[in-house]
């Protein structure tokens, strides 16, 4: 057991005294750090995890009004989510687009989620249906289906509240991650071009970073995926169509809303899409097979006009323009309201 | 719910503010008694009606053998409290491990049965919750213990939320005196509860999980061969890592008994610092250790009967010790490691001139040296995910194994070298304090300073909030 505490007048006045300069210690050197950071540029950002995916995929429920956009990093930082809800004031938006993952297993999940009456944007594209791709964001539902709960989620979601208020929270600025870059830089960490929201968002301010860089690495990168993974044959990958003509039946039959969105690509990276995934022979095939709303960009009037600086993703200046065009067309159309 | 959340805050706020408030004890010991369900549903909310039924059937049991009028049918009771508990940790902890090894057992004797998987999931901390229950009616049938007469009080006993899930494993006399009436809680003590909680987190989230857990996890990966610097950093590490993980959450789980006015006994002091295997035991995870010793290796027979009935119950109680941590042969080895080495070291010891030569200082650290490292080394088997795995390591740390660099040994691993030894001489500095003695000691200003670096390490490092090591025994 505990042996004894001793307790007198002066130990009471000691242990206010130490409280009192701890929150002091405490609060200089954390404002100070916030204030160093801020000056140096930073942005609070949040760490991006599947307890705090599971808290946004348990609030798409029984929600007519439901907006879920899911995709990759693509519609994670080319919609302005503000904006949008904002926008549309009469919907509920979630953004659950994971960076990385193309989203059918999420599509599949959703569809067979009784409780979902609500729209679905599906950022898509012709490479996300070959069968190897098919299960890249399973482990998210996996984990949100058997070991998410309410108490993990909710606690995911107040140290990413925290996250998207302080800077010295950012993900990037673990003590570890500092020395570590010290070590290797002897300087301290620069700031991050892209930024992760509390709403599950990314923006990205292009004018961080080296742009003609980024913009060659993401072009040389997807060659190399498309020529160490290449397409299958049309007509094993026609097969998937069936696929998820079932996953797009079981929303739109309990009065739910399905549309799929070709995000743009640009500079050399729409080439290569174009080269390997012809849009003729994929995207309008399954435009023509599906039963359900499709947007190719090219075909929306000033969406492919906005300049996508590394390629494939939207400069955070540019979100509002890119979300204002693309809601507005596809409620023009009267694919949603 | 973990210690180190968000939410654990806003509840341990919520729970000092009715302990607090002015309203009567009981209605305070029923939020107690509330809140640590909560605490408990917040893992898995079915699991709750397991720790209810624990605790509503070793009440009952306590009572009957308390109650039977003869040795016979208080023996029948006793037996029916342990067939209880003991089948409740058989089916959900250890079903897996029992169907595998009753069909590796008939494989070979020539016989091929499968069993289908049982798959049950391991309600968290129930070996704690049910070495505690236990200890009730055993004290019971011992006749070192009477009854208690409210079954609040002794759910309360059993349930408390900052020992429920890890420990420290607390006997009913400890505690259920407590509970009789509310103690005033001065400032002094909550300021000590509220450093405690302080200092555990910290050894939790910027110790555990942010210096020592990377590079551990970074060696003990499927098909590594690490280099021998790489192997002795992990082996090391992992004795940091899991001491300040254990240690941590006992703090942490002490501090908030103590906010609200409750005392729990030590878990670990200074183990880093033992000189022989008899003291880590007495420095290591005490109360399961003290445990294990009053309620197995006593009635085993003990030190009472010569030599040999010493170094069986040793044997049978550290390998049944070390099978409580899992169901792995890992830590049945562990367990068997570390009662040979409480065999020989008894052994060494009954030799004349040892006495003699542990007065020594030199030879006093050379055997404090010799016990951190075979500490450390069985350390390596209790961490490894299989025999295999341990031996690559133990290779490693020879010299003989691959030539894999896992650790880069760059400013961040020095740092944690530094730490580690600065771990170590802490320990060995304080070998016999506790640490709440060296707080009150401390002067305002210094354990301001000690007590905000902690905090100030804590709000950045971004270590993964991984649950506490101990919460899968």
């Amino acid at each position: 057991m505990l042996s004894s505490i001793s307790s007198s007048r002066s130990n009471t006045r000691s242990w206010y005294w130490s409280w009192l300069f701890i929150a002091v210690i405490c609060v200089a050197s954390l404002g100070g750090y916030e204030f160093f950071l801020k000056d140096r540029g930073f942005i609070p950002s949040i760490e991006q995890n599947m307890n705090l995916w599971s808290w946004y995929r348990g609030k798409i429920q029984n929600k007519k009004e439901a907006l879920v956009i899911v995709g990759t990093s693509r519609s994670q930082l080319d919609i302005n989510i503000p904006y949008l809800k904002k926008k549309l004031g009469n919907h509920d938006v979630t953004q659950l687009s994971i960076n990385g993952r193309y989203p059918l297993a999420t599509l599949k999940a959703i569809a067979g989620d009784k409780n979902f009456i609500g729209t679905l944007i599906v950022s898509f594209n012709a490479q996300a249906l070959e069968t190897r791709y098919l299960d890249m964001q399973g482990e998210y539902n996996q984990y949100y289906a058997d070991q998410s709960s309410f108490n993990k989620s909710f606690d995911a979601y107040l140290s990413a509240f925290l996250q998207s208020k302080l800077r010295f929270l950012h993900p990037l600025l673990g003590i570890q991650e500092l020395v570590e870059f010290y070590d290797a830089n002897e300087e301290f960490r620069e700031v991050y071009y892209t930024t992760a929201n509390l709403d599950q968002s990314v923006s990205a301010d292009f004018t961080r970073t080296d742009r003609v860089a980024l913009l060659s690495h993401f072009v040389h990168q997807k060659e190399e995926n498309y020529k160490s993974d290449p397409p299958t044959e049309p007509q094993v990958w026609e097969q998937n169509i069936a696929l998820i003509q079932a996953y797009f039946s079981a929303i739109n039959n309990r009065g739910g809303n399905v549309i799929l969105v070709r995000f743009p690509t640009d500079k050399g990276h729409w080439q290569l899409d174009e080269k390997f995934y012809p849009r003729k022979s994929y995207w309008d095939l399954i435009g023509r097979k599906s039963n359900v709303a499709t947007l190719h960009f090219n075909d929306v009037k000033g969406l492919n006009k906005i300049d996508l600086p590394d390629s494939s993703h939207v400069d955070q200046r540019n979100t509002v323009e890119f979300t204002e065009i693309l809601f507005s067309h596809l409620i023009n159309s009267g694919y949603m309201n | 719910m973990l210690f180190n959340s968000y939410t654990f805050i806003m509840f341990f706020m919520y729970i000092v503010l009715v302990h607090y408030s002015k309203l009567p004890w009981k209605y305070k010991k029923t939020n107690l008694l509330i809140g640590s369900y909560i605490f408990y549903a917040a893992w898995n909310p079915p699991f709750v009606l397991l720790l209810f039924s624990s605790t509503f059937v070793d009440w009952h049991l306590a009572k009957k053998i308390f109650l039977s009028p003869t040795a016979k049918s208080r023996k029948f009771w006793l037996w029916l409290s342990l067939l209880f508990n003991l089948g409740l940790l058989s089916v959900f902890k250890y079903s897996d491990f029992l169907v595998e090894n009753f069909e590796s057992f008939a494989k070979l004797l020539g016989f091929n049965i499968e069993l289908q998987d049982p798959g049950f999931i391991l309600p968290m901390g129930i070996s704690f919750y049910t070495f505690q229950t236990l200890s009730y009616t055993l004290d019971i049938y011992f006749r070192r213990l009477k009854p208690h007469h409210s079954f609040l009080d002794y759910a309360l006993f059993v349930s408390f939320f900052p020992q429920l899930v890890a420990g420290p494993i607390v006997r009913a006399k400890q505690f259920l005196p407590q509970l009789k009436q509310q103690n005033h809680i001065k400032f002094d003590t909550f300021s000590i509860g509220l450093s405690l909680f302080i200092i555990g987190l910290f050894e939790k989230v910027v110790l555990a999980d942010t210096f020592f857990a990377p590079i551990v996890n970074s060696v003990f990966v499927d098909n590594a061969q690490p280099d021998a610097l790489s192997s002795w950093l992990a082996a090391f590490f992992f004795y940091g890592q899991i001491f300040c993980d254990f240690s941590g959450y006992s703090l942490c789980a002490i501090g908030t008994a103590l906010c609200l006015g409750f005392k729990l006994p030590f878990n670990f002091k200074a183990p880093f610092s033992a000189i022989g295997f008899s003291d880590f035991w007495r420095r290591w995870h005490i109360s399961l250790s003290s445990w294990l010793r009053d309620y197995l290796y006593i009635p085993l027979g003990g030190s009472r009967f010569g030599s040999f009935v010493t170094f069986k119950s040793l044997m049978i109680t550290m390998l049944l010790g070390g099978l409580w941590h899992g169901s792995e042969w890992t830590f049945v080895i562990w367990g068997g490691l570390h009662g040979t080495y409480l065999v020989v070291e008894r052994g060494l010891k009954s030799f004349s001139f040892s006495k003699q030569l542990a007065d020594i200082k030199p030879v006093r650290i050379i055997l404090m040296v010799v016990t951190f490292l075979l500490v450390t080394f069985a350390f390596v088997i209790f961490r490894a995910e299989n025999l295999q795995q341990a031996l690559v390591i133990f290779k490693g740390m020879a010299g003989f194994a691959g030539s894999q660099n896992l650790v880069n040994w760059g400013l961040w691993t020095q740092l944690v070298t530094a730490t580690f030894i600065a771990l170590i001489a802490l320990q060995w500095i304080h070998s016999n304090n506790l640490i709440t003695d060296v707080m009150q000691r401390m002067s305002t200003f210094s354990r301001a300073l000690l007590l905000s670096g902690c905090l100030l390490l804590i709000a950045v490092s971004s270590g993964n909030s991984d649950a506490f090591i101990y919460f899968q025994f």
